[in-house]
């Protein structure tokens, strides 16, 4: 039976689903799950849906298991922490008092555009989360806030899903961690099943708005993660996402940014390293519904060992859409025998009032600069860890505060070949 | 005294609805040279661009006759046809068209209008050559993109290249001085006196006098808060470099 | 005055070469079965090994699907509906010279300006003109025939060198390539076949023009040229076709080899009829051009104006299998009215220290949609390899669409691949400075139109740079007012 049979299978075998649960499986039928024939999926580790042995959210963990050890707090924020998708943090939280909660059913319903993108479009992953996840968690944000998710798995036998919908009232400034580590590579043996972990994250930014997003992607072994991301922004709503994935497993990131708002804008930094036969494939589709509105996608990757890793970056200049201005910069670094990197820049404008460009790279090291190096005296090694640590540094420059920064620096780091000497990290 | 070649009379000119010329006049004959000069956002570059006839300048009173005929009737390129040419504060760069064919371009436009003859490519590039040497500038720029990757000052001898090749009845230059070095200063002013004669007048419009060093002007003009507030001769121009431009602001302010 | 305004007046002027010969044509009758590949071959008087494989590539067509892509949209064809041959009345036999061509389709040619006559020796150029299916004249054989160059209709290379169509034709693109090229393996009329001897400078420019006329004719041309060791040739392909009301079909496969040291440029204008101002008519260009760089040094080279058919779909590509070879692409395609360009490159780098060059100037006006397809593949074994891609897109209007999708696929770690795109419209200020310089909008757009172009047009022949200029200048016509 293939993947998708089998987990709406294990779905219908639940006690009486209903809402948009329901509407999720029905989706996911008509549609289908995507394939590689399909153009955002073409790079896409699909093949390993059909590894997962049991698709059910696991268990909650029996009173007294010894969770991972967390990350230490980032100071000012909020921290949920979900656990096998769980919400294992007390609610609300005394210090997120600008934060309300909502039923998820009602935020689903309310964002159409967003069910599109689920439903027929490159967001179809995300049901899966919508399905299983046990703790949907819909907030509205009205002031300034500051909010950190953790996402910790325990066991590889079974799925971790998570679905999150907030919204950021008129106005309102909020920073958003977003921090998944995966299953803990010790509590796992090596040829145990892949361990799949799925989230749906939707975002909407009303006028004036302001989010600051930071997702950090440390999958482990044989962990297999899909994350869907989908965001509407209003007039002059501002939006920065920084996705950062090094982790050892496989995962694949769709999000789908629409500016609806005029002068809305979208900065994306990206960043990928990964080793071994790890795989990080990120998408990101942005389209531009309203007169100038900006976007600039930056990505970089360095693959190193057998590693796979890909970005789609796909920005759509709509009709309505005059005055806008779209960047892309995308490149990727090979350093490995059996390593790949795959980038897809691509621009449909629809409009004539537009400036647009775009670059994509894949290569080695610049050699001249190498070779400066080198003649300064610099040792081969050392040399190739700083160009490429200056090779992923404009990626790095969004991530704030810089706890984190240093924790996605560490991150990175440790997926090179050629390990930077320490005081280059933060 | 000539007939006037330019005639302004109360033009008036608002841009995105605010108005930024608010009723000027100024006489221009043939063989005189006038100097426009004003402090930044006085309106002077506006002038020049309404009298090129640029896109997106409403015109909300007045009128230019130009030699005779009303000039705000013309399309621009009727305007160069006609002998008015503008030289621009930032000339625009155009990839991959070569300086010589828009020049020789520029000149059988304006060369049939007159009723004449294409040039000859022979001639043309003799001709080119010989003001390219008036104007220092390096023959191999002919063959490159027009203004493209030039420095800034080559752009500026390219402009007044042009209007040597062009031979125009009327020059306004705007800000053809600024971002210059002192040498170029020297080449650009002797170009534009290259063009000085007695049917042909020159309209300088810069913020600084010291391009009036090079060329003397028959008639200095000020231009503030889309004014002229006062006219005179070369001494004005002095004085406006040892005063500045305030007292003639404040002057502005109590007549408004 | 608005630039958006002034840009989309300046569009009109009528098909200059819209007008159809009456000409009696041997036309079988519409539908495609076995029987009709069989038909095709037997009239052709095809050894065994070409009809065989006529009919495995029927077989693997009759399994295929249509592809249909986000960007091009169009009726469906009707396969059924289209005669599979068609060729002028040969008046006795098959015309011995230019005496023997039916006047009429001199005159023809005459209004094309087709230098067949002494005109083409004076160009310089040997044509091998193409009417219909059929190629009815070849001149200049003898002075190619000196150099040992074999330049000639495909349907006489079947008989004249059978051996080396049996070790190259499908060899660069196979008979399972993609849907249109396996239709063209099964019922392929005619075309051109070029061989050129190990150490030849093909001592001309080889020229072919065609024609699609007679109504509801799909064309199925097959070109196929072979550069021997050490050779060099250039190939010049021109296209202009008569006014016609229905979408024609025109599904032609080029497949190039360069073996050890050799050069093949190969460059096309096509102005094919794109349809009329509503969108009607026009021709479907589904063309499947491909070169292989099998030997080490050797070179390939697309140069291409595409400024006709209602849609074009083609991505003239190059596998560089050999050590340094080299791949090229240089492309201006034009979307006025409601054309649909789809077109761009594929460099699949095999061989070390392969290198490839892609330049592609889009333009779009008018309800035109450009989209620029390009994938560029470095494979393990690609040592060294380097791609660079420059592509751009102008704008002159804001009904028209311009598409940029570039694939980057590398897996050597020692290989660059570069890519860098901008979409941009002609912007006011460069108009209002050359309008200010005496030009009219018209011709200040032409010239910053080819300006844009220019690093494509110096890559053409001479004679073609100059009437790809012409025709970029007629396409873009009332694209400022």
């Amino acid at each position: 039976m293939s993947a998708l049979e089998r987990l709406l299978g294990e779905f219908e075998a639940q006690p009486a689903p209903a809402g948009a649960r329901l509407a999720a499986a029905q989706a996911l039928r008509t549609h289908g799950l995507p394939t590689r024939r399909e153009e955002n999926w073409r790079y896409a580790n699909l093949r390993a849906l059909e590894g997962v042995a049991r698709f059910l959210p696991a268990a909650p963990p029996a009173p007294g298991t010894r969770l991972p050890p967390l990350p230490e707090a980032l100071a000012g924020y909020t921290r949920l922490v979900f656990v096998d998708g769980r919400l294992t943090t007390a609610w609300p939280q005394p210090d997120a008092a600008q934060i309300t909660r909502l039923p998820m059913d009602a935020a689903v319903a309310g964002d159409a555009a967003a069910t599109m993108f689920e439903t027929t479009g490159d967001g179809r992953m995300g049901l899966i989360a919508r399905l299983f996840a046990p703790d949907p968690l819909s907030l509205r944000i009205a002031g300034p806030a500051a909010l950190e998710l953790i996402f910790v798995t325990t066991s590889g036998a079974a799925g971790s899903y998570a679905e999150i919908a907030i919204e950021i009232a008129t106005g309102a400034q909020v920073a958003l961690v977003e921090r998944h580590l995966g299953c803990a590579a010790a509590t796992l043996p090596p040829e145990a099943p892949a361990s799949l972990n799925c989230s749906n994250l939707r975002l909407r930014l009303a006028a004036d708005a302001q989010l600051r997003h930071t997702r950090l992607q440390q999958a482990a072994g044989n962990a297999l993660h899909y994350h869907t991301l989908s965001a509407s922004l209003g007039d002059r709503g501002s939006y920065s996402l920084a996705h950062i994935s090094a982790g050892d497993g496989s995962d694949r990131s769709s999000a789908q940014i629409r500016l609806q708002g005029r002068e809305a804008t979208v900065r994306i930094r990206a960043l990928a390293a990964a080793c071994d036969s790890g795989i990080a494939d990120a998408q990101f589709t942005v389209l531009h519904e309203a007169p100038g509105t900006r976007s600039d996608q930056l990505f970089r990757g360095i693959a190193s060992d057998r590693a796979h890793i890909s970005c789609s970056a796909d920005v759509q200049v709509l009709p309505g859409a005059p005055g806008s201005r779209v960047l892309q910069s995308l490149r990727g670094l090979i350093d490995g025998k059996g390593a790949e990197v795959n980038l897809r820049p691509r621009l449909t404008i629809d409009t004539d009032d537009i400036q647009a460009a775009h670059g994509a790279t894949t290569g080695r090291l610049d050699e001249d600069l190498l070779f400066y190096l080198l003649s300064r005296g610099l040792e081969p090694a050392a040399a190739r860890s700083l160009l490429k640590w200056a090779f992923l540094g404009e990626a790095f420059g969004a991530i704030e505060p810089p706890a984190l920064r240093r924790a996605a620096e560490l991150a990175a780091a440790a997926r090179l070949s050629d390990a930077p000497a320490t005081e280059l990290l933060q | 005294m000539n007939a006037p070649l330019l005639q302004i009379d109360d033009l008036r000119v608002s841009v995105a609805g605010t108005a930024v010329l608010h009723g000027v006049s100024l006489t221009v004959r043939a063989g005189e040279v006038h100097a426009i000069m004003g402090p930044n956002g006085s309106g002077k570059s506006t002038l020049a661009h309404v009298l090129a006839g640029r896109p997106g300048y409403t015109i909300t009173g007045g009128a230019v006759r130009f030699d005779g005929t009303d000039l705000l009737a013309m399309a621009p390129e009727e305007r160069a046809r006609a002998g008015l040419f503008l030289g621009f504060q930032y000339p625009v760069e155009i990839a991959g068209v070569n300086n010589a064919y828009l020049l020789k371009a520029a000149l059988n436009a304006r060369r049939r209008q007159r009723g004449e003859a294409e040039i000859d490519a022979f001639d043309f590039l003799n001709m080119v050559r010989a003001k390219m040497r008036v104007m220092q500038i390096d023959e191999a720029l002919l063959t490159r993109g027009v203004n493209e990757g030039f420095s800034g000052g080559e752009k500026k001898r390219n402009e007044i290249l042009q209007m040597l090749v062009l031979e125009p009845r009327l020059a306004v230059l705007d800000e053809t001085d600024s971002g210059l070095d002192i040498d170029a200063l020297k080449v650009v002013g002797r170009g534009i006196n290259t063009l000085r004669s007695p049917d042909r007048a020159v309209a300088l419009v810069t913020h600084y006098q010291r391009l009036l060093d090079h060329v003397v002007p028959d008639q200095v003009h000020v231009l503030a808060r889309g004014r002229i507030v006062r006219s005179g001769d070369r001494e004005l121009a002095l004085e406006l470099e040892r005063r500045g431009y305030d007292w003639l602001l404040e002057a502005a302010a109590a007549v408004a | 005055m608005s630039g958006n305004t002034e840009l989309s007046a300046l569009f009109d002027r009528g098909y200059e070469h819209g007008f159809v010969t009456d000409i009696e044509s041997d036309t079988i009758a519409a539908g495609l079965d076995e029987s009709v590949v069989r038909l095709i071959s037997a009239r052709k008087r095809e050894p065994k090994f070409l009809l065989d494989w006529r009919l495995r590539a029927f077989a693997h067509w009759r399994q295929m699907r249509e592809p249909h892509w986000a960007h091009l949209h169009y009726p469906p064809i009707d396969y059924q509906a289209i005669s599979y041959f068609s060729a002028p009345k040969p008046r006795g036999d098959a015309p011995k010279s230019l005496a023997d061509v039916d006047p009429k389709l001199l005159e023809t040619y005459a209004k094309l300006g087709v230098p067949l006559h002494e005109r083409a020796r004076l160009a310089g150029v040997a044509v091998d003109a193409v009417f219909d299916s059929v190629s009815v004249a070849t001149t200049f054989k003898s002075r190619l025939a000196e150099a040992g160059v074999v330049f000639c209709p495909f349907s006489e290379a079947v008989h004249s060198h059978p051996e080396l169509l049996e070790q190259y034709l499908g060899s660069v693109v196979p008979y399972t390539d993609n849907f249109y090229a396996t239709l063209n393996c099964a019922v392929f009329s005619d075309g051109s076949f070029v061989y050129v001897p190990p150490g030849v400078r093909c001592p001309m420019e080889l020229s072919t023009y065609f024609r699609i006329n007679a109504a509801n004719t799909g064309q199925f041309e097959r070109t196929l040229i072979i550069a021997d060791a050490g050779s060099h040739v250039s190939y010049l392909e021109g296209c202009t076709a008569p006014m016609r009301d229905e979408n024609q079909l025109h599904a032609a496969v080029v497949e190039l080899v360069a073996l050890d040291d050799a050069q093949i440029k190969y460059s096309t204008v096509q102005n094919w009829y794109p349809g009329d101002a509503e969108g009607r008519g026009g021709i479907f260009n589904f063309v499947t051009k491909r070169g292989e760089c099998r030997g080490r040094n050797s070179r390939i080279s697309w140069t291409q104006v595409e400024t006709g058919s209602a849609i074009t779909w083609k991505y003239p590509g190059c596998v560089l299998r050999g050590e340094n070879s080299v791949g090229e692409f240089y492309s201006v395609a034009t979307a006025n009215n409601h054309q649909q360009a789809d077109t761009g490159t594929k460099m699949i780098h095999i061989g070390a220290n392969s290198r490839s060059t892609i330049v592609s100037k889009g333009i779009s006006a008018g309800h035109g949609q450009n989209t620029y397809r390009g994938l560029v593949k470095i494979m393990p074994s690609a040592h060294g390899a380097r791609n660079f891609t420059r592509c751009d897109s102008l704008l002159l209007g804001s009904q028209c669409g311009a598409h940029t999708f570039p694939y980057l696929e590398s897996r050597n770690a020692l290989a660059t691949v570069e890519h860098e795109a901008s979409t941009s419209r002609i912007s006011e200020d460069q108009l209002f400075y050359c309008q200010q310089r005496g030009l009219g909008p018209e011709d200040a757009v032409n010239m910053i139109v080819s300006g844009f172009c220019r690093e494509v047009f110096k890559e053409l022949p001479m004679e073609f740079a100059v009437e790809a200029q012409n025709l970029l200048a007629v396409t873009l016509e009332g694209a400022v007012g």
